[in-house]
């Protein structure tokens, strides 16, 4: 019978050595063919040496172990390490999704090697694309804190802007315009995320190319054709304001 | 009415201070009916007094070519015109010093300004029996008509004359500074709320930077990583793992909230936040190893400079964080502190730069640079600014600049 392989994945050094060492002590007969110390080297290994098993972290430099993992599909046996991914992870089937967590503890392993040797066995398959789907669509929900910045383009320079130093947002053609009182920048995200993304008190959406800041708005006129039209305070820019939004103004 | 900690003879904050225009200031800027008011205002509209006293006295011993007549004329005169406009408020100066309850240190205030009305109606009527005295002497002028009050005409004349007199005599002895004076705790509260609110905004952008460096610090990453670093160092290399474990105490021990009330805002140096910083890198240098590299660049003369706590900090777990973690291969990250000229001021810049993942177009949610901009804004108004911009080797520069102070001994 011949050997089965493995990868690691691992960006920290100490622990990649670590897991080597635990691994060669516990599953002596495991033959680690490569050992990555970044989610790109990780796909390319398991490109070239198509192992049964993966150890991967899951946070790691360029790609995450989580791509790794759905890159994989149903080619190997992916037991994901974890610093404190697990919330996401625990809801889920043991057999199907196994995590380690950091420090890796002995005991732990040994359990996760039990099951993996029975999986290789047996040669059940998981596909694990629908579980990582759900794994990130929970990771993502556990980040959200509300927009505090944007970095945008200036020229040929990246700056930040803080949230509340942005007057209105424009977009142009394939940009969008970031404009605060004395500086400009681009940026790509288009006006329908940023309008999900922004708060609906502060930003208001007034026509379907701009989003302006209501403490902002300096004034409201009509123009010569009756259509509104709006400025707002430290910049000479008129912006426009379809009917849709007129309703916002009145009484204003 | 006064705080009780500040002294009447001293001036009064500018947001307390009654008067606005820069004239008034000499003598508003200090509490209403205080001695150093009282003197200022009396020597301000006492000086127009005697200028007028003098220049009628001039016109009158012009009129009947006598100098020395002009002179008396000129004296008296004057003399009435400063006990109109000194006599109210410095009887009310001396109430307001007096010490009495405040019931009844607004009685004898009010009491004084009245009282200075009555003296200085006596004290015009004095020079004004004084200089007819003198016309009637000359064959000038006439005795005044006797008052009759014959007639719906005169009797109106009368009371609007008398009305008129009342007024100026009121605004002379310091009538007006009535509502200053019974403002002035009302505008003292003022002052007290919004320096506590100053205070409290600067103790509250504080407390929430240090709960963003906290949250940094025991986030699970951080602290689970480390751990795991720990463990496998313990039997490759002991010596290394205990290095970094102190390295771990020391940065948790910077950087975890004190548990005994702290007062007042904390200040640290420059010296200090540096280390803090260096033994953080150091922490991570053993996690990642040969792809962290650092730099520090302090000046041996900047290590005393006052500088606030946890601002650096928070822009080099930034820099690791978002810069160095995301990159595959070797980045380097650089602290510098330097003194930059900016006309005529020196004012202190410290960079913190990496050639990491550099900056992402889009929208970004971290809270820390938000919470260093509130500090910065609370502790130096506009004087300090943080900018942050792509790095000169791609990954981030973000640039501090704040107002140089003076070393601590």
């Amino acid at each position: 019978m011949t050997r089965p392989t493995a990868i690691i994945a691992e960006d920290e050094l100490p622990q990649r050595q670590e897991l080597r060492a635990l691994l060669a002590e516990l599953w002596p007969e495991l033959n680690v063919v490569a050992e990555c110390e970044d989610g790109l080297t990780a796909l390319e290994a398991l490109e070239q040496h198509r192992p049964q098993v993966a150890l991967l972290d899951i946070r790691m430099p360029g790609v995450s172990g989580l791509e790794v993992a759905r890159a994989a599909g149903t080619q190997c046996h992916v037991i994901f390490v974890t610093a404190y991914e697990e919330y996401a992870l625990r809801a889920f089937d043991e057999g199907a999704v196994d995590y380690l967590l950091k420090p890796v503890a002995r005991e732990r392993l040994s359990l996760a090697i039990a099951r993996a040797r029975s999986r290789l066995n047996s040669g059940s398959q998981v596909d694990m694309a629908a579980i990582i789907d759900m794994v990130q669509a929970r990771l993502a929900a556990g980040g959200k804190q509300g927009i505090k910045w944007i970095t945008a383009s200036v020229g040929n320079v990246v700056k930040m802007f803080s949230i509340d130093e942005v007057l209105f947002f424009q977009a142009q053609d394939k940009y969008t315009r970031v404009v605060t009182a004395d500086s400009e920048g681009n940026i790509r995200t288009p006006l329908k995320e940023l309008t999900a993304a922004l708060d609906s008190e502060i930003f208001w959406q007034v026509h379907r190319s701009v989003i302006v800041r209501v403490g902002a708005i300096r004034a409201v006129e009509k123009a010569e054709d009756g259509k509104l039209q709006l400025t707002v305070r430290g910049r000479d820019d008129i912006l426009p304001v379809s009917s849709t939004f007129q309703h916002r103004f009145r009484g204003m | 009415m006064t705080e009780p900690s500040h002294q009447l003879n001293r001036p009064l904050p500018p947001d307390v201070a009654a008067g606005e225009a820069a004239f008034i200031q000499f003598y508003q800027k200090y509490a209403v009916f205080s001695w150093p008011w009282a003197w200022r205002r009396t020597a301000i509209f006492g000086s127009l007094c005697v200028l007028g006293g003098t220049s009628f006295g001039a016109s009158h011993g012009l009129m009947v070519r006598d100098v020395w007549e002009g002179i008396e004329v000129s004296l008296a005169s004057s003399l009435s015109n400063l006990i109109l406009v000194g006599a109210g408020p410095l009887l009310a100066a001396f109430f307001r010093h007096s010490g009495w309850p405040r019931r009844v240190e607004r009685v004898g205030v009010v009491g004084a300004v009245l009282c200075g009305m009555v003296l200085g109606m006596w004290a015009d009527r004095f020079a004004g029996h004084f200089h007819d005295g003198l016309m009637m002497a000359h064959g000038l002028g006439g005795p005044h008509e006797a008052l009759v009050l014959t007639d719906i005409h005169s009797i109106v004349r009368h009371a609007l004359d008398m009305s008129r007199d009342l007024v100026v005599l009121f605004v002379a002895s310091g009538g007006l500074a009535w509502p200053a004076y019974f403002s002035e705790s009302r505008r003292w509260a003022e002052h007290r709320r919004r320096i506590e609110i100053e205070k409290m905004s600067l103790q509250k952008s504080e407390a929430d930077l240090r709960l963003t460096v906290l949250q940094a610090q025991v986030e699970p990453h951080f602290l689970f990583n480390t751990l795991a670093s720990v463990r496998s160092l313990i039997t490759s290399d002991p010596q290394r793992a205990a290095q970094t474990i102190d390295a771990l105490a020391q940065h948790l021990r910077a950087t975890l909230p004190k548990m005994r009330a702290e007062t007042g805002v904390a200040q640290s140096t420059l010296g200090e936040q540096f280390a803090i910083c260096a033994s953080y890198l150091d922490l991570m240098k053993v996690r990642l190893g040969e792809r962290l590299r650092a730099e520090i660049r302090l000046p041996a003369e900047l290590e005393q400079t006052p500088f606030p706590p946890l601002l650096l900090i928070s822009l080099v777990e930034n820099a690791i964080k978002h810069g160095v973690e995301p990159k595959p291969g070797a980045t380097r990250v650089i602290l510098t502190a330097r003194v930059v000229e900016e006309g005529a001021h020196e004012r202190l810049e410290v960079q913190v730069e990496d050639d990491g993942a550099g900056l992402k177009l889009g929208m970004g949610e971290g809270t820390g640079l938000a919470n260093i901009r509130t500090q910065l804004l609370t502790r130096f108004a506009s004087a300090a600014s943080l900018e942050l911009s792509a790095g000169s080797t791609g990954g981030v520069l973000a640039r501090l600049v704040l107002p140089m102070e003076p070393a601590t001994a």
